[in-house]
């Protein structure tokens, strides 16, 4: 299917356009990478809304790719079960292998490292999510073989 | 001690198999749907899940079966059943082991409870982290249209029947019922004000009852095992079994399938296995961080909702969280107002500005800058809070305030006479 194909399906599920806001604005994020102007002009289209109505409504969900992120997600979870268990140290320790000083993406693009609130995994804490996958009892060396895994990747691309 | 309890809800759950609909029928999958759809009018299940006494799971341990009965009859308006798949109060991760073991349950439960309240569409608001769980619930739910479990005519009966499912994007306040309808709706997550509640005024301004997962599981298995099962369980205003939810400092954090009422205690030393490194307890928050925290002797508590509302605090959603002895209990709170700070959607000044400014003192006083007055000055925010707001997003920080620095004044005061934390190297969670 197209992404206007599943914007409409989208759309026909629910008894108000808006309805399927939400929705299509994770369609239109696989289609243009992140939630930009182009994508949030385009949902208000969809929508019969404005610009202005879509904007203020994705910028109170944390969830979409803002436009200043990098192509992969790293979010550690540092609520409270999380962080009894050992959280901060391995938030540092991810900061300290990707050389992130003071921003949060790394200059490649590539990597975007945020701490997360809870993330409903507490049984498996340290939780971090990668992307969309969580990985539980987390430590440096399974997050760096992943980075290392898309780097290898990403460079033969 | 452990208690005498077969589990239910949980019992395929070792199977790598229990979430396909095959296993789900194999097992007795909706034949309680069939059964209710074809031998019982809608008015017979409410009644019969009101005399259950079920009580919700979400966290308000509202009567499902009497907030089901108060939508109104006859209006000529859509009803809507939504079911609350948020999940987000530290500590909890009952809903998603469920939705990753038993997806057909839960869509049971569904057609069970939105043809008892005259329900044709119903949602599913999961998540918007919850990746994983959604594609194992979408692909459950497509098997069930399938195999004519939903869509038109249910079960081979005259009911029909849609389940969209919905997909949040990350917001601990979508959770909250009216926030949820509004977040449905493709706003931002405000919560709104009650009344009018969701069951008179609610998704589309039109009659909507909001429950939880483990509510709609539990709904299942209560018309398969008989009110009997479900009130020999339990206490008898908390009855029927409970997802506890394990964490923190304990040696085997997991999902237990127990009693409500069970004792705290027995809870996190004989199913917890005790704190990890034979460790002393400091404290153990009992029901999700919004809930209150208990000392090491006061662990014979027994986990219903009464009991703890006796003592201020809440049941929530019975999820344990096991501090040990070398946690600096300054520094876990910080740690929870920052959450609630975090989250607070910013309608009402109290919560926003009072979970803000309670962040900001605790983050002085476990840096060594607290004041004399910073405790007091804490605590009147936290009393300010409460009622004060259009949601209790305000009351899930006052409680933990009002209890940690209760229960661990001289922790608090050494912070702000020694000017810093006497344990910083072994707590450092914020930082
Ligand atoms: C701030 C806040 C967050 C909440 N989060 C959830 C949640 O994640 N999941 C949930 O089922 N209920 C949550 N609730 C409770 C819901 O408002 C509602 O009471 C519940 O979904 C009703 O279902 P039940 O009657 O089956 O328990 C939350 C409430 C508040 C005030
Ligand atoms: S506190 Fe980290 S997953 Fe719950």
């Amino acid at each position: 299917m197209t992404f206007d194909q599943r914007i409409k399906e989208a759309l026909d599920k629910y008894p108000t356009k808006n309805s399927a806001l939400l929705p299509i604005l994770y369609i239109l994020q696989e289609k243009y990478g992140t939630i930009s102007q182009i994508a949030i002009e385009e949902a208000a289209k969809w929508t019969d809304s404005s610009p202005a109505f879509v904007y203020g409504v994705f910028s109170f969900y944390t969830f979409y790719k803002r436009e200043d992120e990098g192509k992969y997600r790293i979010w550690v979870c540092s609520t409270i079960s999380c962080s009894v268990c050992g959280c901060k140290s391995l938030y540092e320790q991810i900061k300290n292998y990707l050389n992130l000083n003071g921003v949060t993406t790394t200059p490649d693009g590539l990597f975007t490292l945020k701490k997360a609130e809870c993330l409903g995994a507490c049984e498996i804490a340290p939780v971090v999510q990668f992307e969309d996958e969580y990985i539980g009892n987390a430590d440096i060396e399974t997050i760096k073989n992943k980075i290392e895994l898309i780097r290898t990747n990403e460079s033969k691309l | 001690m452990k208690v005498n309890y077969k589990p239910v809800l949980t019992r395929f759950f070792s199977d790598p198999n229990s979430h396909r609909l095959n296993f789900y029928l194999q097992n007795g999958g909706y034949k309680q749907a069939k059964r209710v759809l074809t031998e019982m009018k809608p008015e017979e299940v409410i009644d019969f899940i009101k005399k259950s006494n079920l009580r919700g799971r979400g966290g308000a341990g509202f009567s499902t079966g009497m907030k089901w009965s108060f939508i109104p009859k006859n209006l000529g308006k859509d009803i809507y059943l939504v079911c609350n798949a948020d999940e987000s109060e530290p500590g909890t991760f009952k809903d998603r082991i469920l939705i990753e073991n038993d997806p057909h349950a839960l869509i049971e439960g569904i057609i069970i409870a939105s043809y008892a309240i005259g329900a044709k569409k119903s949602f599913i608001y999961i998540r918007g982290e919850f990746v994983e769980q959604y594609k194992i619930l979408n692909n459950a739910i497509q098997e069930s249209y399938v195999s004519g479990y939903l869509g038109k005519n249910v079960c081979g009966t005259n009911y029909s029947l849609d389940i969209i499912l919905h997909r949040g994007a990350g917001a601990y306040i979508c959770g909250e019922e009216t926030a949820l309808l509004s977040s449905l709706e493709g706003k931002r997550g405000y919560p709104r004000i009650k009344p009018p509640f969701p069951a008179i005024k609610g998704l589309y301004e039109s009659p909507t009852i909001v429950n939880n997962v483990e509510t709609l599981v539990t709904v299942k298995h209560i018309f398969e095992n008989g009110i009997e099962w479900f009130t020999s369980i339990g206490t008898p205003k908390s009855p029927g079994p409970k997802l506890y939810c394990l964490s923190g400092h304990v040696k085997k954090p997991g999902l237990y399938e127990l009693p409500l009422g069970m004792q705290l205690k027995d809870l996190v030393f004989d199913y917890g296995g005790g704190v990890k490194n034979d460790l002393r307890v400091k404290g153990v928050i009992p029901g999700g961080s919004s809930s209150g925290v208990l000392k090491d002797d006061e662990l014979d508590i027994i986990m219903d909702f009464e009991s703890l509302m006796a003592k201020g605090m809440i049941l929530g959603t019975a999820s344990v969280i096991v501090l040990n002895e070398n946690v600096c209990m300054v520094d876990a709170l910080w740690n929870i107002a920052r959450f609630y700070h975090h989250e607070s959607c910013g309608q009402c000044t109290p919560c926003r500005e009072g979970s803000g400014w309670i962040e900001k003192l605790l983050e002085r006083i476990e840096r060594g800058h607290g004041t004399k007055d910073d405790l007091k000055i804490m605590s009147e925010i936290a009393k300010n809070m409460v009622g004060r707001t259009i949601c209790v997003l305000a009351d899930a920080l006052a409680i933990p305030v009002e209890h940690f620095v209760k229960r661990y004044f001289n922790e608090f005061e050494a912070h702000i006479l020694h000017k810093g934390c006497p344990n910083r190297q072994l707590a450092a969670s914020n930082t």
